[in-house]
């Protein structure tokens, strides 16, 4: 690469903090000084004899504004006639509007016009009327099987007052009596409206019909196509099946986890991996939710495959840190996945059948429109690798999970959700020796039980048990069931409030207690003379309490808060023994606590703020302050992109809880009529309570393993970008990130900061589909791109006993090849959309261009007769080291039939 | 057989050539440390410690260190060691010295001005089950099927393998160089994940007639927790299921490496028998 003496400055420039930081504070402001898009921007206009709607229209295009209005009450075919010279927007309107009876003002982030007879009746006799309130409530559905609609817009058409839906689908809207045009919109959905005379509490529940193709070309409609500009959340992404659908899935299989990929913020390891890591934070440090309960290993086979069905998820909502204060407990993203709930109109199911899975899905009603079911199974189909005669493959792999839901409307105002998820792997290789097989399991379980409640039409209260429980199993030998196990369970009783008193206010408030169990890790053998000599590690038995408090406010038309605290507390109890160590972690101490004594709490205190402006209709400026406490952690020395190691501890004596404080700046922009958004966002995240390890750690069956901790500081920062165009046939996204991450660990490298190993400056994502005039053809490509991970290669090496020993210097002193793959899909549809038997077929080439990305370099293989890279094991005289770097995934054609009825 | 090869097809282009040869630049850094092998047993022979310097590339020869006064203490005799041949850098004991369970031994060397000692503790031997080896179901050679557990939180162990078929017949007219094998084999008071899924192994088989001799190291629990970090960044890396990396640890003071050990020996010598 060519680089000259400018870009050259530029880098070095780049490299020095304080310029780095002004770099980014530059780009952050700079919209701002393009912004000239509201109604004092001055046009010039000369139209004769033009129809109303063609002239709103064209000052549409030319001050980049959206008009929201209904061809039916507006005489759009009227001739109006105005020649203007440089006047603004707003003078232009009143002459064209005003003048001729339409009124106009803006609300949100477009401009209504309608009628003036039309707007609230407000006469001196109403008057005193206005100090009457009233409250429109109820749930938005989906019109085809009754999903409920999460997040949806509602507002009175003419006012700045409007509301959305929340988790469960309910809305409250409360207006001063009068009379409005409600308005019902989201994502996908035909925008809907209902006039209604308001002079008593109403409950108005609305079904909404998905969006086709004929929606009215003649309206001029700001949708909520793009909730970026207007979502009041910095940080926040909505994921819907449809969305994700239509990215390029691995093996086959469409994969939530694998999607966040191409989210600026989020960091995925590489091929196979399901880990994650977001703006700096360890891959512990992501929330991962199903209807509420956390799962704790979200992987199938390694991490290839994520452990949710992608046909069970209706929707998800990711937060890249700027968590609202009803969620706590990780310091980093929250992934809250709402499963289906089940047709409660008809009965109907799915599936798809790959190479690679099987899947099946029933849902349907058990009393119409009352209570319905949803069952989603998935089974790899992996036996014909091990039996393919092509290549010794030593590997047994199978993995399967199960979903089911079930939901009762009791009566208007309870309803029931219950929940159960089981997810088990096996992976499990011959050694060289057939009688032995060593390898890995887990499994998830979890099951949600949750009481929707309505007291009154202002207060909205859902009351949830859960309990989630994860086993990690590794094999030594299989044969004689000698393994080592640990696991991590959670039950938890929560509720939570929200309360509507004005269009202005939503307030949310809840309780929460917990209890976890963790064990970090036993052996089992069958040799009872060995077992009566390992030690038993005791289990870790914790309470937490926790209660949040926050308010969505909105400051006029422009200005939102969202704002609030939560406050955990957490209380470690017996019965159990833990260790104290001197400053060079040696044991000085040891604790018997008996059974249920607490002998550690600690205290929380989490404020988050988060604000937007709407500079104009089109743009928005955000920022968030947020702090976030963990009180469990992951042990592990692992550096595997693979599930290898799962050992979870609760924070304690030993373990201060972890705890973040990010701020984040974003500015948001439409443009091109809506159809181009573009974001930045900057932030920066220091993480507190930091976990390393000692070299060479013991982390199974260790009664000491918190002396193998060690603890310090990260810090983070970037600058994330996004541009999209989520319009029309062809659609197209691509993010760019900077960002870095550091970590200062105690008796690591040492003292010394150092790069952590997730620590990848530069990350680009590029996705693009588009779909066919008719419908039946989509095409779906996505690229990525990733600095390499920062790995510690050796300086030199020694000679010891035969072997070649490696020689280290500063950890993560070096760096992987850079990322980068390019994903392929293409969807046939095999029947018309009409047809109630619906099927398709998907090919998809994962790693099109076959990159080898590296997981790991090696300097201690020899190549044997065969070409293949072992450990030498004869060290007899001198053998040849041959490094190697070791990928996980080269080409992976595949092809899926996917059917629903 | 149109799925079979389907299969195929798709294994070989997700799965073939997943690893493969690097030319990766390491980032060298010249150490000026001296790296110590040896050993006392408590068997009658000419002990060895071998002395050299790190090298800065793979395969590299390292350089020895010569000229250094090199002797081995227990807490009542001095043995010292002599360089043979001159300028090795490796130094014998008198073939008549002897190891003795229950007894410490400190290594000290004396070397451009600087003092390194190293010191370890010789366990008392145990006796052992010998191994198990087992014909390769094609072919008419063998393989080591079983030495010994890998975990035993008692009793720690280096189990050395000496393979030697260069009187076999059919063999003799080979490179006797060619017909030897040395295998290492551990049981320690630890279990890692990266020792239990680790990579493949080279493969040794050897033909009817071998001579098999089988030894059995006591290892104390300084020179276990050696031989762990050592296994960690040599035999258990470079799996799907890798650790971090971190520097061996050692018993040799003023920033030596290596490690010096006191083991008692016990021994087990049979001929693979057809």
């Amino acid at each position: 690469m060519v680089v000259n003496k400018n870009q050259q400055l530029m880098f070095a420039l780049l490299r020095k903090p304080k310029i780095k930081w002004a770099f980014v504070l530059l780009i952050l402001l700079l919209p701002l000084f393009s912004i000239a898009q509201d109604l004092n921007k001055k046009v010039s206009v000369n139209y004769v004899n033009k129809p109303l709607g063609q002239v709103l229209n064209e000052i549409s295009g030319l001050g980049n504004i959206n008009f929201s209005y209904s061809p039916q009450t507006i005489p759009v075919n009227k001739l109006i006639t105005i020649k203007a010279k440089n006047k603004s927007i707003k003078k232009i309107l009143d002459e064209v509007l005003v003048k001729n009876g339409i009124s106009y003002f803006p609300v949100e982030n477009q401009i209504i016009i309608k009628p003036q007879k039309t707007e609230p009746v407000q006469t001196n006799e109403d008057k005193p009327k206005q100090k009457n309130k009233f409250t429109i409530s109820g749930y938005l559905k989906d019109k085809t099987n009754g999903e409920i609609l999460i997040g949806s817009t509602v507002y009175a058409n003419g006012t700045s007052m409007g509301t959305a839906s929340n988790a469960y689908g309910y809305y409250s809207l409360t207006l001063p009596e009068g009379s409005y045009e409600i308005v019902y919109s989201f994502i996908g959905y035909e925008k809907t409206s209902q006039k209604i005379d308001l002079k008593e509490n109403k409950n108005i529940s609305v079904e909404m019909q998905t969006a086709n193709s004929k929606i009215n070309e003649v309206e001029i409609v700001a949708d909520t196509q793009e909730p970026e500009v207007r979502n009041n959340q910095l940080g926040q992404i909505k994921l819907t099946p449809k969305a994700i659908s239509q990215l390029p899935g691995f093996m086959g299989d469409v994969d939530i986890i694998k999607a966040l990929q191409a989210i600026p913020g989020f960091k995925t390891y590489g091929d196979g991996s399901t880990m994650f890591y977001v703006r700096g934070g360890n891959s512990d440090q992501n929330f991962i939710l199903i209807d509420e309960a956390p799962i704790y290993n979200p992987s199938h086979l390694f991490g290839f495959f994520t452990a949710i069905a992608p046909d069970a998820i209706k929707d998800a909502e990711v937060y890249k840190g700027d968590c609202p204060a009803s969620y706590g407990g990780r310091l980093s993203s929250v992934i809250d996945m709402k499963m289906k709930d089940g047709n409660m109109k008809k009965f109907g199911g799915g599936g798809s059948l790959g190479l690679f899975t099987t899947s099946l899905t029933f849902e349907g009603p058990f009393k119409k429109e009352k209570a319905s079911f949803f069952i989603s199974m998935r089974k790899s189909n992996l036996n014909w690798v091990r039996q393919s005669q092509s290549l010794i493959n030593p590997f047994k792999l199978n993995f399967y999970d199960f979903n089911t839901k079930f939901n009762w409307k009791l009566n208007h105002n309870n309803r029931l959700f219950l929940t159960l998820y089981k997810g088990n792997d096996e992976i499990f290789r011959q050694g060289l020796l057939l009688s032995r097989t060593s390898g890995i399991s887990w499994d998830n379980a979890l099951g949600t039980l949750r009481w929707n409640h309505l007291f009154g039409n202002k207060l909205f209260s859902n009351t949830t048990f859960y309990y989630s429980k994860y086993n990690y199993y590794l094999y030594i030998y299989k044969e004689s069931n000698d393994y080592w196990k640990s696991s991590i369970n959670n039950s938890t009783i929560k509720t939570d409030f929200s309360y509507f008193p004005n269009p202005k206010n939503t307030i949310r408030t809840g309780i929460e207690l917990n209890s976890h169990t963790s064990d970090p890790g036993n052996l089992y053998l069958s040799d009872n003379n060995l077992q009566i000599h390992i030690p038993t590690i005791p289990q870790y038995s914790s309470g937490e309490f926790c209660f949040y408090l926050s308010n969505e406010q909105k400051i006029g038309n422009k200005f939102a808060a969202r704002y609030g605290v939560r406050v955990p507390v957490w209380k470690n109890k017996g019965a159990t023994k833990y260790y104290s160590f001197d400053e060079n972690y040696n044991v000085i101490d040891t604790t018997i606590i008996v059974d249920k004594q607490v002998y550690s709490t600690f205290k929380g205190f989490e404020p988050r703020i988060n604000l937007s402006y709407a500079l104009t209709t089109k743009s928005s400026l955000k920022a968030s302050y947020n702090r976030a406490t963990q009180f469990v952690q992951l042990l592990t020395n692992s550096v595997s992109p693979f599930t290898s190691l799962e050992a979870w501890a609760p924070s304690g004596p030993n373990i201060k809880p972890q705890k973040a404080d990010q701020v984040a700046l974003g500015y948001f922009q439409e443009l091109f009529k809506s159809k181009i958004t573009f974001s930045v966002e900057a932030y920066y995240k220091k993480l507190y309570h930091q976990i390393d390890y000692v070299d060479h750690a013991n982390m199974l069956f260790n009664p000491l393993i918190e002396g193998e901790l060690r603890f310090g500081y990260a810090k983070s920062y970037g600058v994330e970008t996004m541009i999209k165009k989520t319009e029309g046939n062809f659609t197209a996204w691509l993010g760019y990130t900077y960002s870095r991450v550091f970590k200062k660990i105690n008796d690591v490298n040492n003292g010394n900061l150092f790069p952590a190993s997730y620590d990848r400056p530069n990350d680009i994502s590029v996705n693009i589909t588009y779909n066919t005039k008719n419908k039946r053809w989509n095409f779906a490509a996505n690229w990525v791109y990733l600095t390499g991970g920062a790995i510690t290669t050796p300086v030199g090496f020694f000679y010891y006993n035969g072997y070649s020993v490696p020689i280290y210097g500063d950890k993560n002193n070096d760096r992987l090849p850079d990322y980068h793959r390019l994903d392929i899909a293409i969807t046939l549809k095999l029947n018309k959309t009409e047809k109630r038997y619906q099927h398709s077929l998907v090919f998809a080439l994962y790693n099109a261009y076959g990159r080898k990305n590296p997981i790991s370099v090696s300097f201690n293989k020899i190549m044997d007769d065969n070409g293949n890279f072992v450990i030498p094991t004869n060290v007899y005289g001198q053998y040849e080291v041959v490094p190697s770097t070791l990928s996980v995934a080269g080409v992976i054609p595949s092809l899926t039939y996917n059917f629903k009825f | 057989m149109k799925r079979k090869y389907l299969c195929s097809l798709i294994i070989f282009l997700a799965l073939a050539a997943c690893e493969k040869k690097t030319d990766w630049q390491i980032q060298a850094e010249q150490k000026e440390w001296v790296i110590v092998d040896g050993t006392i047993t408590d068997e009658q022979k000419a002990h060895t410690i071998k002395l050299t310097r790190p090298v800065t590339q793979v395969n590299e020869n390292p350089l020895p260190i010569a000229g250094a006064t090199v002797s081995i203490s227990d807490e009542s005799t001095t043995f010292p060691l002599t360089e043979q041949p001159v300028l090795s850098g490796i130094y014998k004991t008198d073939s008549s010295v002897y190891g003795q369970a229950g007894k410490h031994y400190t290594l000290h060397i004396s070397y451009q001005g600087k003092n390194y000692t190293a010191t370890d503790y010789m366990l008392t031997s145990q006796a052992f089950t010998p191994l198990h080896y087992t014909k390769r179901k094609t072919e008419t050679l063998y393989h080591i099927d079983w030495v010994a557990s890998s975990y035993n939180p008692e009793y720690f162990a280096m189990w050395e393998i000496v393979l030697d078929w260069s009187s076999v017949a059919g063999y003799t007219s080979l490179d006797p160089e060619t017909c030897k094998a040395r295998l290492l084999y551990y049981t320690l008071p630890t279990l890692d994940v990266s020792q239990v899924l680790t990579a493949d192994l080279e493969k040794v088989y050897f033909p009817a007639g071998t001579k098999l001799t089988q030894k059995r190291y006591s290892l104390s629990p300084e020179h276990a927790e050696f031989v762990r970090t050592l296994l960690f960044e040599t035999n258990w890396q470079g799996g799907l299921f890798d650790s971090a990396h971190g520097n061996v640890a050692t018993n040799v003071s003023e920033g030596g490496f290596g490690f010096f050990g006191a083991c008692s020996v016990a021994t087990y010598t049979t001929i693979v028998a057809p």
